[in-house]
């Protein structure tokens, strides 16, 4: 139901500013350092939980592959799975301080997103990236790490790249 | 004196498949001051809670099923059933790459977050949001906020209404800038 015909331009709506723009009580429109050290402490307090949550599903994933026969591809199912958990660790990684993670997760994620016939090189490519997830994860690398951590990554992507 | 925001006021509805994302965006606006927040994991469910109304603010992942985030915003935007075609939608999610943020903005969305984000981040989303609503626009093939951001100052000769300095033959036409 987008206009038909005339372009139209219709008034900012004020009512949600009037109702809760004020200037005594609630948070600064711009946030001060102290109010952005509160809110940041609501994510710190998810972050063991986060650790937790994507260690499971990691290691989930880790048994699953582990089952596959040398030579055997994933099935699309597990294929399927792998995108939604690759997504989800990079959508989170990064806010919990593990940006090598969202790094990782997004090789996975842009990998396991061209899979249309799963093949037995899919599994060595994706077996490797949660690999790596895992040990990020488990040595609780935060930051991007160093220059190992780099060449992993760069290494990671050219697997992807080479192994479709 | 500085404006503030009392987010006690503001009604939240949330959307995202995975728990921690929810519950951590949801302990987020709590902590703001939000005591209206709606949750939803998927399209179905965010579709009810959308037709009782009551809703301020819609934050919404794209990947979420049976149908996709993008499409919430289309249903808001140009369902005739919609109870809010001027609703404010953010959406924040892991689906980060230029495409996606192109599709949130040429479907309507007010404002785009990528995953992984910070607090700061989202919460000058939500203060533009609220302390500075953008105008809609109803063009055919669209309707949703106005999609320009930045008002830069133009030097040239005003072009779209009457100008009294334009030289003949050109209307309008600074010589100088339209060399292009």
């Amino acid at each position: 139901m987008a206009g038909k015909g005339k372009v139209q331009i219709i008034q900012a709506p004020t009512d949600l500013r009037k109702r809760a723009v004020n200037f005594k009580t609630g948070f600064g429109v711009i946030l001060s350092p102290q109010e952005t050290q509160k809110l940041q402490l609501v994510v710190e307090r998810s972050s063991d939980e986060f650790t937790r949550n994507i260690g499971e599903k990691l290691k989930a994933l880790r048994e699953e592959l582990g089952q596959l026969d040398d030579g055997e591809a994933p099935s699309k199912a597990m294929v399927g799975r792998i995108v939604a958990d690759a997504l989800e660790i990079k959508g989170l990684g990064g806010t919990f301080k593990f940006p090598l993670l969202t790094q990782i997760a997004k090789s996975l994620h842009d990998y396991a997103m061209q899979i249309s016939e799963p093949n037995a090189w899919n599994t060595v490519i994706v077996s490797h990236h949660i690999d790596a997830l895992y040990v990020v994860l488990a040595q609780r690398i935060t930051g991007l790490g160093g220059r190992i951590e780099a060449e992993l990554l760069k290494a990671l992507r050219a697997a992807s790249t080479k192994f479709k | 004196m500085a404006e503030k925001i009392d987010f006690s006021k503001v009604r939240f509805l949330i959307v995202d498949p995975n728990p921690l994302a929810l519950q951590m965006l949801n302990d987020i606006l709590s902590m703001l001051g939000a005591n209206y927040v709606r949750r939803a994991t998927d399209y179905d469910k965010a579709m009810d809670v959308l037709k009782e109304g009551n809703i301020d603010i819609l934050i919404t992942e794209r990947e979420i099923t049976p149908k996709n985030g993008i499409e919430l915003v289309d249903y808001i935007r140009n369902d005739p059933s919609s109870r809010d075609r001027l609703l404010p939608v953010i959406v924040l999610t892991a689906r980060s790459e230029e495409p996606f943020v192109h599709e949130a903005r040429d479907h309507g969305a007010n404002e785009f977050v990528a995953k992984p984000y910070t607090v700061d981040s989202l919460y000058k989303r939500l203060s533009a949001i609220i302390a500075y609503p953008r105008q809609y626009v109803s063009a055919p093939g669209y309707f949703g906020p106005e999609r320009r951001r930045k008002q830069v100052p133009f030097n040239g000769t005003e072009r779209r209404g009457v100008d009294q300095n334009a030289p003949p033959g050109r209307a309008g036409v600074d010589q100088k800038t339209a060399k292009t």
